[in-house]
C-alpha cells in the first residue's frame, strides 16, 4: 500500500516539474526609445473600415509598435483616443461593417459619432501634445501648417481630425506638437494623400497643385519633408520613415476590374441595340464602336476628352471601388457610363505613378541623408500580392477576403496593421541593432463576419 | 489474474503524448523500458511478442504473462521566432501507454501468444487561443495494436516467429479557422476511427551460450480513415460554405521498424544489450484531409510532412543484485525524422536522449513486480513549418514512471 502511495507521490512530483519557456530580453541597440512620437496620416492614426474609431486607434501600426517599446525604456505613448466604441469618418459617417443585406454579404456604413468632429466640446486639446500624431487626410505640407487645425476658418478649411487634439488649434502644427515632446525616436509616414487625394477623386484635380484633389508639387513635398526631418533629428532623435505605396496594389483601385461586366446573351443584345446610335456616330468619326457579347465585357466609362463623351474602358485603366454599388444598382458601365470621377485613365495613372516615383525618390534620399531606417511599403504590398503566409494564415491584397485591407479597401485591418508594424519594427531593428519584439499578428482581429 | 488484467486494461484512459520521435511511443515492456528499450536479442518474457516474435519459443515456462502501464508526463514549450515576447506551454493530458502479453507453450518447439500495446500515439494540448491555433489547437491520436503470434524453434539455436497485427486507430484534432465572428475564430473538429492491418516477424539466434542476436521487422501500417466526421464552427453568414454532416478521409502511416539487437550475458549477474532501430518515417510524406463536400471556401487540406527515415541507438544493462531483485539501466539516442522547415507544433520533434532505470522484484518463483522510470530530454530546436510560416524554439521533455507484473508457470 505504501509503495503505491510513494508511486502516486512521485507522479505528482514529476507533474509539477513544469518547464518555463525562456524568452530573451529585448535590447535597444543604438537607439533610445524613451520618447516615441509618430507623425503621419490616416495609417498612423488607425483609420480603418472607412472611419477613425477607438478600435482602429488601438490597433494602429503606431500604437502596436509603441506597445512593444514598453520593455525598452519607453516612458509612455499617448493616443488622442476617441471614446470607447465610437467612430467617425472624414465625411462624418461611421465605420463600415459586414452585414447580410438583400444583395448578400456586404459592407454597410454605420451611423457613427459625427459630434466628435463637429462639436468642439468633445475635443481633447487639454491632453495635448499626444505621442500619436496621425491625422486622417493629412498631406506632407499639412503637418507643418498651423492653419490645418484652425477651426475658426470654417468647415472645409481645416481638418477637425487634427483640431480635436492639437496643442493649440490654429497655432500649433503636427510638427510643433511632436517637437514639444522632445522625442528620442519617431516614425514619419506621410505622402500617401499627396498622391491619393488625386487618385481618390478619379484624377480630376491637377497633377501639381495644392487643392484637395491635386497631386502635391514635388518641391512642396520635399520642403515639408525636410522641415520635419531637420526639426526632429535636430533634437537628436532617430527614427523610421516609409515610402508611398503604389496604388496598383490597393484593392480600392483593383477590385472593380475593367473587364468585369458580366452579361447574358439577352443583355448583350439589348445593350448593342441601345448603343446603335453611338456606334453610327463612331463610324462617322472613325472611332472604336461600343459592343457587347455574352460573358465578360469592358465597362463603358465617361471621358470628356472623347469626341462622343464616353467609351469602353481599356484593360490598363482603373475603376474605383466606390463605383461598385451603382454598377449593380444603377446600370453604371452598361446602361450609362461610369462617371469619370470614378475612373482613372491612362494619363491620370501615369501622373500618379510618376508622382509616386518622385516622392519615393525624395523619401529614400532623405532616409540616407538623415541616416534613418526606411520601410519600403511596396515590398510588403508585393509580398502580400503573391500571398503572404503569416503564422498559419495566408494574406493577400484582395478586397474583404484578403485579410490585409479593411472594408474601405484603402486602410488596413488590425491584422494588416500588425503586419505593417512588424515591417517598421524590422526596419528599425536592422538599422539600429535593436531587438524590438514583433507584434503577434494573430492577437489582432481580421475582418469580422456576421 | 483475470481481475488484474481487467484493471490494467481499465488504466488505459488515454494514450500517450510524443515520446519517441514522430508520433511513435517506445514503451512496450516495463523490463525493456528499464534497459533503454532494448530487447530484440533478449529473453525477458512474453513481451518478445512485440520486440521479437522469433524469441518467443526460447522462453522458459508453459504459460507466460506480462503486462504494464507507464504514465507519460510530458511538456512542450514554444518561444516564437525572435524578436518576440510570445511563448506558450502545452498542457498535455497524462498519457498511459500500456502493454499486455500472454503466451502458451504447445510443445518444445512451438509457442503461441497474443499481445496488445500502443506503439503509436500523440496527445497534445496547446490551447484554443495560442498563436499556432491555425495549425493545431489540440490533438489526440490513439492506436492500439493487437498481435496474435506464433514462434517456432527450427533448431536449439535458431528460432523464428511472427504474426499479423490489427490496429485500432482513432484520432481527434481541433484547429482554428481564420473566419472571425464577434465571438472569435471559427474552428474545425476532425474525428474518426478505423482498423488497419500489418505484421510483425523476427529471427532469434543463440550465437554462443553468452551471446544472442535478434532481428525484428514490424511492418508499416497505413491507417486509412474514411468517413471521419468534420465539424465546422463558422460565422452564421458563412455557414452555407461549410455543410453540416461533412466527412473526410485521411491516411496516416505507422512506419515500419527494422531492429537489430545483440545480447551479451557478460557474467552470471550482468546482462548487456544493444539495439539498432531503423524507423521508416519516409512513409510520412503528407497529411491530407479530403473532404467529401468541397465548396469555394472549403477546399481539401494538403499538408506536406516530408519525414525522413531515422535511427534509434539503444544500450541497456540488467544486474542481478539479489536472488529476488534485478536492477536495470539504459540509455538511448533517438534521431528526429522531421527535416528542417517541416517542424509543426502538432509533432514538435527533435533529437532526444532517453535515460532509464528499472527493477524487477520477485514475489515468488512465478510472480514478479516490474517497475521502470524513463526520462526523455529533447534537444532545444529552433525551427518551424515553412508551408504555414510558423517558427520558434521548441523544448520537449517527459517523465515516464511505469509499473507492471510478470507471471510465468
Amino acid at each position: 500500500m505504501n509503495k503505491i502511495l510513494y508511486f502516486a507521490l512521485a507522479i505528482t512530483f514529476l507533474s509539477s516539474c513544469d518547464q518555463e519557456a525562456d524568452v530573451p530580453t529585448p535590447k535597444s541597440g543604438g537607439a533610445d526609445f524613451s520618447v516615441f512620437v509618430s507623425l503621419g496620416d490616416s495609417y498612423s492614426a488607425g483609420y480603418t473600415d472607412g472611419a477613425l474609431s477607438r478600435y482602429g486607434q488601438e490597433s494602429a501600426f503606431t500604437t502596436l509598435m509603441a506597445a512593444n517599446l514598453s520593455g525598452l525604456g519607453n516612458e509612455g505613448y499617448s493616443v488622442p483616443f476617441l471614446p470607447e466604441g465610437t467612430s467617425v469618418g472624414s465625411s462624418l459617417e461611421g465605420k463600415m461593417e459586414l452585414q447580410v443585406t438583400q444583395s448578400g454579404l456586404a459592407p454597410v456604413t454605420t451611423e457613427g459619432n459625427p459630434e466628435l468632429l463637429t462639436d468642439p466640446s468633445t475635443w481633447i486639446n487639454e491632453g495635448a501634445p499626444y505621442h500619436n500624431i496621425g491625422i486622417p487626410g493629412a498631406r506632407s505640407y499639412h503637418l507643418v501648417a498651423s492653419e490645418y487645425g484652425d477651426f475658426t476658418s470654417g468647415v472645409g478649411n481645416f481638418n477637425p481630425f487634427y483640431a480635436r487634439f492639437a496643442t493649440a488649434p490654429g497655432v500649433s502644427t503636427a510638427l510643433s506638437d511632436a517637437l514639444s515632446l522632445t522625442p528620442t525616436f519617431f516614425s514619419l509616414w506621410i505622402g500617401g494623400n499627396d498622391v491619393l487625394g488625386y487618385a481618390l477623386a478619379g484624377g480630376e484635380g491637377e497633377s501639381a497643385g495644392m487643392g484637395g484633389d491635386d497631386i502635391t508639387p514635388a518641391p512642396v513635398f520635399g520642403q515639408s519633408y525636410d522641415l520635419m526631418l531637420s526639426g526632429l533629428t535636430g533634437q537628436g532623435a532617430k527614427g523610421v520613415i516609409a515610402t508611398v505605396p503604389d496604388i496598383d496594389r490597393i484593392p480600392f483601385f483593383n477590385t472593380v476590374l475593367p473587364g468585369m461586366l458580366e452579361l447574358t446573351a439577352e443583355q448583350a443584345t439589348a445593350l448593342n441595340v441601345g448603343y446603335q446610335q453611338y456606334n453610327d456616330a463612331a463610324m462617322q468619326y472613325n472611332l472604336e464602336k461600343i459592343t457587347f457579347t455574352e460573358g465578360a465585357n469592358y465597362f463603358v466609362v465617361e471621358d470628356e476628352d472623347h469626341p462622343l463623351g464616353m467609351r469602353q474602358i481599356a484593360a490598363d485603366e482603373k475603376i474605383l471601388l466606390t463605383a461598385r454599388t451603382n454598377i449593380t444598382a444603377a446600370g453604371w458601365g452598361s446602361q450609362s457610363p461610369v462617371p469619370q470621377e470614378y475612373v482613372l485613365d491612362k494619363a491620370e495613372l501615369t501622373a500618379i505613378a510618376e508622382a509616386t516615383v518622385v516622392f519615393n525618390g525624395i523619401i529614400r534620399e532623405r532616409a540616407s541623408q538623415f541616416d534613418l531606417a526606411l520601410v519600403e511599403t511596396n515590398d510588403l504590398l508585393e509580398a502580400t500580392a503573391d500571398g503572404l503566409m503569416v503564422d498559419g494564415i495566408s494574406y493577400n491584397n484582395a478586397y474583404i477576403t484578403g485579410g490585409v485591407f479593411s472594408l474601405d479597401g484603402i486602410h488596413v485591418t488590425a491584422r494588416g496593421s500588425a503586419i505593417l508594424a512588424n515591417e517598421f519594427i524590422d526596419a528599425v531593428n536592422e538599422k539600429y541593432g535593436s531587438t524590438i519584439p514583433q507584434v503577434v499578428v494573430n492577437n489582432q482581429d481580421g475582418i469580422v463576419f456576421p | 489474474m483475470k481481475q488484474l488484467l481487467l484493471s490494467l486494461v481499465g488504466l488505459i484512459l488515454s494514450l500517450t503524448p510524443v515520446l519517441a520521435e514522430g508520433y511513435q511511443v517506445n514503451a512496450q515492456g516495463q523490463k525493456q523500458i528499464g534497459m533503454g528499450h532494448t530487447g530484440t536479442a533478449l529473453l525477458l518474457g512474453p513481451s518478445s511478442i512485440h520486440f521479437n516474435p522469433g524469441a518467443l519459443s526460447f522462453l522458459e515456462g508453459k504459460y507466460m504473462f506480462s503486462g504494464g502501464v507507464s504514465g507519460v508526463i510530458s511538456q512542450n514549450t514554444f518561444v516564437k521566432r525572435q524578436p518576440s515576447l510570445y511563448s506558450a506551454e502545452s498542457d498535455n493530458p497524462m498519457g498511459t501507454p500500456f502493454s499486455v502479453y500472454g503466451a502458451m507453450r504447445l510443445n518444445e518447439k512451438l509457442v503461441i501468444g497474443i499481445g496488445a500495446n500502443s506503439p503509436y500515439g500523440n496527445s497534445l494540448v496547446w490551447g484554443d487561443d495560442w498563436d499556432g491555433r491555425y495549425l493545431i489547437q489540440d490533438l489526440s491520436l490513439q492506436a492500439i495494436f493487437v498481435q496474435p503470434t506464433v514462434s517456432y524453434a527450427i533448431t536449439p539455436k535458431i528460432s523464428i516467429g511472427g504474426g499479423p497485427v490489427a490496429v485500432f486507430g482513432a484520432v481527434e484534432l481541433n484547429k482554428a479557422l481564420p473566419l472571425q465572428s464577434e465571438s472569435g475564430d471559427g474552428q474545425v473538429t476532425l474525428e474518426g476511427s478505423t482498423v488497419a492491418y500489418g505484421y510483425n516477424v523476427g529471427l532469434f539466434l543463440k550465437l554462443t551460450p553468452e551471446l544472442s542476436f535478434g532481428v525484428n521487422y514490424r511492418s508499416e501500417v497505413n491507417v486509412e480513415m474514411e468517413d471521419g466526421e468534420a465539424t465546422f464552427s463558422v460565422p452564421e453568414s458563412m455557414r452555407g460554405n461549410f455543410p453540416e454532416g461533412n466527412t473526410f478521409s485521411a491516411a496516416l502511416p505507422m512506419p515500419a521498424n527494422l531492429t537489430f539487437g545483440l545480447g551479451w550475458q557478460a557474467s552470471d549477474k550482468l546482462l548487456l544489450a544493444f539495439d539498432l532501430q531503423h524507423v521508416g518515417w519516409s512513409a510520412y510524406k503528407e497529411l491530407n484531409f479530403d473532404f467529401e463536400q468541397n465548396t469555394v471556401a472549403l477546399q481539401d487540406s494538403e499538408n506536406p510532412r516530408n519525414f525522413e527515415n531515422s535511427m534509434v541507438y539503444r544500450l541497456g544493462a540488467e544486474y542481478k543484485a539479489l536472488e529476488n531483485l534485478k536492477v536495470r539501466a539504459g540509455v538511448y539516442y533517438d534521431e528526429t525524422p522531421i527535416p528542417a522547415d517541416y517542424l509543426t507544433p502538432e509533432t514538435p520533434g527533435t533529437n532526444k536522449t532517453g535515460i532509464s532505470a528499472g527493477l524487477s522484484y520477485a514475489l515468488s518463483s512465478k510472480l514478479s513486480l516490474d517497475a521502470s522510470l524513463l526520462y526523455i530530454s529533447g534537444e532545444e530546436r529552433e525551427d518551424g513549418y515553412a508551408p504555414m510560416d510558423f517558427y520558434g524554439t521548441y523544448n520537449t521533455s517527459a517523465w515516464l514512471p511505469g509499473l507492471g507484473i510478470s507471471y510465468t508457470f
